[in-house]
């Protein structure tokens, strides 16, 4: 399955790739793109603990513990013999506040509208090398 | 000019500037023998119901060092992993898929008849001039 990534044309960036780039030059990346190769060599399909589909969500995630109390999630979704790449962002592993909430499922809503935009427009993604 | 380094700054694709690193091909094989081993070590625990705690009490470690294992990101000593391999009963199935290496293959003597077995069998074989060859059946009887 080959692995690209969602490319926003308002932004004009791809999101995750930009949240990647944080991380240039820590040995992180290599288990990131150890797991999201890992995840499409199985044809994107969820292999618990690396990804897991979400409920009430058409995408799925890839999670990575970044420290004690830090997530990094990866939402991406199948389209065709793709794997997209979508959205990036940080978590806390566990949260009770209902501002948490909104705000974590704020980051769900992106990723749903990043899907919206490429099922329209079926050519906005940049090769993962 | 502020625009175009803004620009730059967001197409940096930071795993293609990892891979430009000349060991970048060694970390990424830890890397996958680790993730593979996450995934064996989850399924297992799942399969035999145990909490990660109840694990970590069973092998003689904490609940951190099984969540950092299932996790992907910790090299695990012999000791531990002989531990974890014991107190999971993983099966040379379980090694090959992490370690790409062939699993067990049963032969069978002459005059073997209806032998019936409860697995898939993942086969394995790599001829003299260089080809691999991979095998799988679920057969459960075999006839001869």
């Amino acid at each position: 399955m080959d692995i690209v990534y969602y490319h926003d044309p308002n932004l004009g960036y791809c999101p995750v790739k930009k949240y990647l780039s944080q991380y240039l030059g820590h040995k992180i990346i290599i288990i990131i793109d150890g797991k999201i190769r890992y995840v499409a060599e199985n044809d994107g399909r969820p292999v618990p603990p690396i990804s897991f589909p979400l409920v009430d969500f058409s995408f799925l995630n890839i999670h990575h513990r970044k420290d004690k109390n830090i997530l990094i999630r990866i939402c991406y979704f199948r389209h065709e013999d793709k794997m997209v790449l979508l959205h990036a962002f940080e978590k806390p592993d566990s949260y009770d506040t209902e501002r948490e909430k909104r705000t974590i499922n704020k980051e769900f809503m992106v990723a749903e509208n990043y899907i919206k935009k490429f099922k329209l427009n079926v050519k906005l993604y940049e090769e993962y090398i | 000019m502020k625009n175009i380094s803004k620009i730059d700054k967001n197409n940096i694709d930071a795993i293609a500037e990892a891979k430009k690193d000349k060991n970048f091909q060694k970390y990424s094989e830890e890397a996958k023998v680790k993730i593979k081993f996450a995934v064996e070590v989850f399924n297992k625990r799942e399969a035999m119901s145990l909490s990660q705690k109840q694990l970590a009490e069973k092998i003689g470690t904490t609940q951190k060092i099984i969540s950092r294992i299932e996790n992907g990101d910790m090299c695990v000593g012999i000791g531990l992993e002989n531990r974890i391999i014991q107190g999971l009963g993983f099966t040379s199935d379980n090694l090959s898929r992490i370690f790409n290496c062939p699993s067990s293959v049963v032969f069978f003597r002459e005059g073997v008849k209806n032998k019936t077995f409860d697995k898939t069998f993942n086969i394995s074989m790599q001829s003299d001039d260089g080809v691999n060859v991979e095998l799988k059946t679920n057969t459960n009887t075999i006839n001869k």
